[in-house]
């Protein structure tokens, strides 16, 4: 007897394998166990907005609005004259970039350094302590 | 029964009971998909109950533009690669240069003339499955045994549509070559 099977055959025996494979029962309820374990876990705090996120959002609108009214209602000659520091700040910095840059740069690598301080002696203490 | 939707609204704002119900629905499905890949019966249950419990905590941010069940299946995926390293490599690296697809044929093998045959045929396959990979074990387990569309595992996985067909269609040829093989050996000895 051929017991060879044709593709198609074997397509078919592969797609019924396929859809056949059992599915394995549960070895037991799993549902105590993770109320158990969610009990311990505070209940998820909904998304709500709260009286501090108005109180921001307006002091944030109302700062807005000061700047813009304030810029809106600025002299000509007032403009003219922010402008003209404004470019002249610019070309300072242009000029002074081969220092300020190094500068600014180790500046703010010893800033972060600085924070990581306080960090630090808490470990260092720690290590004493044990 | 009430339905998913009252349950999941109400467990979102944090009724345990509602959410106990969800679990006792899901539960079922999220082990099998662990026991496929993990093969390790009490390591899926552990991931099954590690599954709800981030389930639970990330609710709130559960904002329903999946299914719940599919948001389920993406948690107990990653909780997979975790325990398996190699598991997403294998996957991404599995590239998407299929050519073509096995067609989805019908069923039909399993005929009354033949029916001792195939069913013997059918265990071989399933134990063939069982030895598969593991990335073609949670492909095929999830378009399979959960039913998902490539579209819909290609999203939860985050691969390319192609990677998840590429990865189907070498499971099938996986499992077409065990068959041939196995056919040979009942040919020599009949």
């Amino acid at each position: 007897m051929d017991n060879s099977l044709t593709p198609e055959k074997q397509n078919a025996a592969i797609e019924d394998a396929l859809h056949t494979h059992p599915v394995a029962p549960l070895p037991h309820n799993i549902t105590v166990d993770v109320m158990s374990r969610i009990k311990t876990i505070p209940a998820p705090r909904p998304f709500l907005l709260t009286r501090n996120d108005l109180v921001l959002a307006i002091v944030f609108s109302v700062c807005i609005g000061a700047m813009w009214f304030s810029i809106n209602h600025l002299p000509p000659l007032l403009i003219a004259q922010i402008r003209k520091e404004s470019i002249l700040l610019y070309q300072q910095i242009l000029v002074n970039m081969r220092w300020l840059l190094p500068v600014l740069s180790f500046g703010l690598a010893a800033f972060l350094s600085a924070l990581t301080i306080p960090y630090l002696r808490q470990e260092l203490q720690n290590h004493r302590e044990n | 029964m009430e339905n998913e939707q009252a349950l999941l609204q109400r467990a979102q704002k944090g009724d345990s009971d509602a959410f106990a119900a969800l679990v006792d629905e899901h539960q079922r499905y999220i082990y099998n998909l662990a026991l496929r890949v993990l093969k390790d019966e009490d390591e899926a249950l552990d991931l099954t109950q590690e599954t709800f419990v981030r389930a639970w905590t990330a609710l709130p941010n559960f904002r329903g533009q999946s299914q719940f069940r599919t948001w389920l299946y993406r948690i107990v995926t990653n909780l997979c690669y975790n325990r398996l390293p190699t598991l997403r490599r294998s996957l991404t690296d599995l590239g998407d240069d299929v050519i073509s697809e096995l067609p989805e044929t019908d069923p039909t093998f399993d005929n009354p003339a033949r029916g001792l045959e195939s069913r013997e045929l059918r265990s071989y396959l399933h134990n063939a499955i069982e030895n598969l990979d593991e990335n073609y074990r949670l492909l095929i387990s999830l378009r399979y045994q959960n039913e998902l569309s490539y579209e819909e595992i290609a999203v939860m996985l985050n691969l390319p549509l192609g990677t998840v067909k590429t990865g189907l269609f070498r499971a099938k040829e996986q499992l077409r070559r065990a068959l041939e093989t196995h056919q040979e050996a009942s040919w020599i000895t009949p």
